[in-house]
């Protein structure tokens, strides 16, 4: 089967006036389709820079890097931008909720994205915020949810168009263990949806055991093998 | 996402407030500034408001309506004379005192001296009495503003039948009417031709204007034009006269300079405050814009959106100050303030505020477009 992401020397480096702080310094990845993918190291080691290039937000600088049989490094920023729309959906450290939308305005943006109408899109994110238990507050403003709640609008924002790729990044950093576990589970590739390849960078140790394979970043590179946690 | 970028406006109330406050206060310096140029002129041309005739002969030196330059009288017969021209009567204008009797008041007023026997140049806004008692010995019709001026009780203005004084002669109302004051302030007394030299300084020539007619189907172009070139006197009709004295007052006089600043003035406070805003308004957004951005809107897109967002703002700000100054200018009394808000000031403004919209589009569409979508992975 071929793999989800395919990645072979990756390089990235920031340059700010004369100084270039190179980020990923030749990381090497295969993430098949459908795994809970893990990233984590430390501060700085690299790990939101690689999932930005993952998604295509960011560019590298060299190497190869093949998504979802996309090659990011050959697409043009429009490209790119349609990449997303069509294949990729995000969940944010921050939620990155619009708060003069209504939750379920929020989560009809992917769709509005891909040009669907706005009943229809209103449509498919109330399914999708009943799917993750919010079906009682569709009309609500995000300033009025928890964070977990919050979190878990981000979480129906991301899966309501049925990506291939969900990037999510610190998704249970701000909530509590129970709330974490709650979003892990919707997060988690089900059996009943469309196959999904679902990438989490974490600090966090209480949701490892939910990984299908965790990749320990340092210095900007994976500094061992990636670790398969089930078969 | 039309309403995605509305509603996003719309949220953010204060900054939302505070765009169409700039927008609007933009709009009604310029408009008023401008509708103060307007008045400006108008109050220069009252004369010719208030006294309607379709051609003006003056002496060939005069460069607007309110230079007074004398004719000679026999200049009334050489205009008669032009076969072209229906009617031809003499016409004075001057400035005189009036003085109530009693109270001792005095005011400035300007004396109109019309032809007894066609009454060419008579007011047309009556108010009170008769135009044509005016062949009535002493008669006069004065102005509503001169009948409230004259009285030591403007809530009891000089009525018809009531007396007062101009160069030590007694002038009696037969009519009151309204008219448009003019640049002095000084509103108008209309009497006879020949009464007007008792009631003015007295000079030896009376006649500063005349007023003539086109014969039926001809028009006052051609026929000016014709009593130019038999008299040598120069001819104009009421718009050209209009037109002449309004370029003799931009070239001449500092309204111009006074009024630019003023619209300068608030161009750039539309610039700077809507421009300022907008693009704090952006600032704070792009944490969402980004989000967007990361989720596949282009940059298209998003300044599609944010050209919305600023058309909103613009029509919005424009239509309220617009308004305002609609209602503002409606309240005021009629013709006593110099402001005229014409459809050319009202299309300028609009232009000014597409202006200010498209600089405001511009820094938040350059700032929208320098926002990398990876930002929404940045803490």
């Amino acid at each position: 089967m071929n793999p989800a992401i395919s990645i072979r020397d990756l390089h990235k480096a920031y340059r700010t006036g004369n100084v270039i702080t190179p980020v990923l310094k030749g990381v090497s990845l295969d993430i098949a389709p459908g795994e809970l993918f893990f990233i984590t190291g430390p501060s700085g080691c690299g790990k939101t820079t690689l999932v930005s290039v993952l998604c295509g937000t960011l560019l590298a600088d060299s190497g190869e890097i093949e998504v979802l049989n996309h090659n990011l490094r050959r697409m043009t920023e429009s490209q790119l931008t349609q990449f997303r729309a069509n294949h990729v959906g995000f969940v944010f450290q921050q939620f990155n909720l619009i708060p003069s939308l209504t939750i379920t305005e929020n989560v009809a943006i992917p769709l509005r994205l891909q040009h669907r109408s706005p009943s229809s899109a209103r449509a498919a994110a109330a399914d999708m915020l009943n799917r993750v238990g919010l079906g009682a507050k569709l009309n609500a403003r995000p300033a009025t949810l928890s964070g977990g709640q919050q979190q878990r609008v981000a979480i129906a924002r991301a899966l309501v168009h049925q990506p291939a790729l969900v990037v999510c990044d610190e998704p249970t950093s701000a909530l509590d263990s129970e709330t974490g576990r709650e979003v892990m589970e919707l997060l988690k590739p089900q059996p009943s949806d469309s196959p999904r390849t679902v990438i989490v960078v974490t600090h966090d140790p209480r949701i490892h055991h939910y990984a299908s394979t965790i990749a320990a970043m340092e210095d900007g590179l994976i500094h061992q093998p990636p670790s398969a946690i089930h078969s | 996402m039309t309403d995605v970028s509305l509603q996003m406006l719309y949220g953010d109330r204060a900054k939302f407030a505070l765009l169409i406050s700039g927008v609007c206060f933009s709009s009604i310096l310029m408009a008023q500034g401008m509708a103060m140029f307007f008045g400006i002129l108008a109050f220069s041309f009252a004369t010719l408001d208030n006294v309607r005739a379709p051609i003006w002969v003056v002496d060939p030196m005069v460069e607007q309506i309110g230079d007074n330059q004398p004719l000679k009288d026999t200049d009334v017969d050489r205009v008669r004379s032009v076969a072209e021209v229906a009617w031809a009567a003499p016409f004075h204008v001057g400035q005189s005192q009036a003085r109530a009797l009693g109270s001792g008041i005095t005011k400035p007023v300007t004396l109109v001296g019309l032809d007894a026997t066609s009454m060419a140049g008579a007011p047309t806004r009556l108010v009170a009495g008769s135009i044509t008692n005016l062949r009535r010995a002493n008669a006069v019709a004065i102005d509503e503003e001169v009948a409230a001026r004259l009285s030591p009780d403007r809530f009891h203005p000089l009525t018809v039948g009531d007396v007062f004084e101009m160069n030590d002669h007694r002038a009696e109302i037969v009519a009151i009417v309204r008219t448009r004051q003019g640049m002095g302030g000084a509103s108008y007394v209309f009497t006879t031709f020949d009464r007007a030299r008792d009631y003015g300084s007295g000079q030896r020539k009376m006649t500063t204007h005349i007023l003539a007619a086109p014969r039926h189907g001809l028009s006052s172009e051609s026929v000016a034009r014709h009593i130019t070139t038999a008299t040598g006197l120069s001819a104009f009709t009421e718009d050209e006269f209009k037109s002449k004295s309004s370029d003799w007052m931009i070239a001449n006089s500092p309204i111009p300079f006074v009024v630019g600043l003023i619209v300068g003035i608030g161009f750039l406070v539309g610039v700077i405050v809507a421009g300022q805003t907008f693009y704090t308004f952006i600032l704070e957004n792009s944490r969402f814009l980004g989000a967007l951005k990361a989720m596949g809107a282009g940059n298209g897109r998003l300044a599609r959106m944010t050209l919305l967002q600023a058309a909103v703002v613009g029509t919005t700000g424009y239509g309220i100050g617009m308004g305002i100054l609609s209602l503002f200018f409606r309240a005021l009394p009629d013709g006593r303030a110099p402001l005229v808000l014409r459809w050319e000031v009202a299309a300028f403004v609009f232009a000014a505020v597409f202006l200010i919209v498209c600089f405001a589009s511009f820094i938040g569409i350059r700032r929208v477009a320098r926002i990398e979508p990876a930002i929404v992975f940045r803490s």
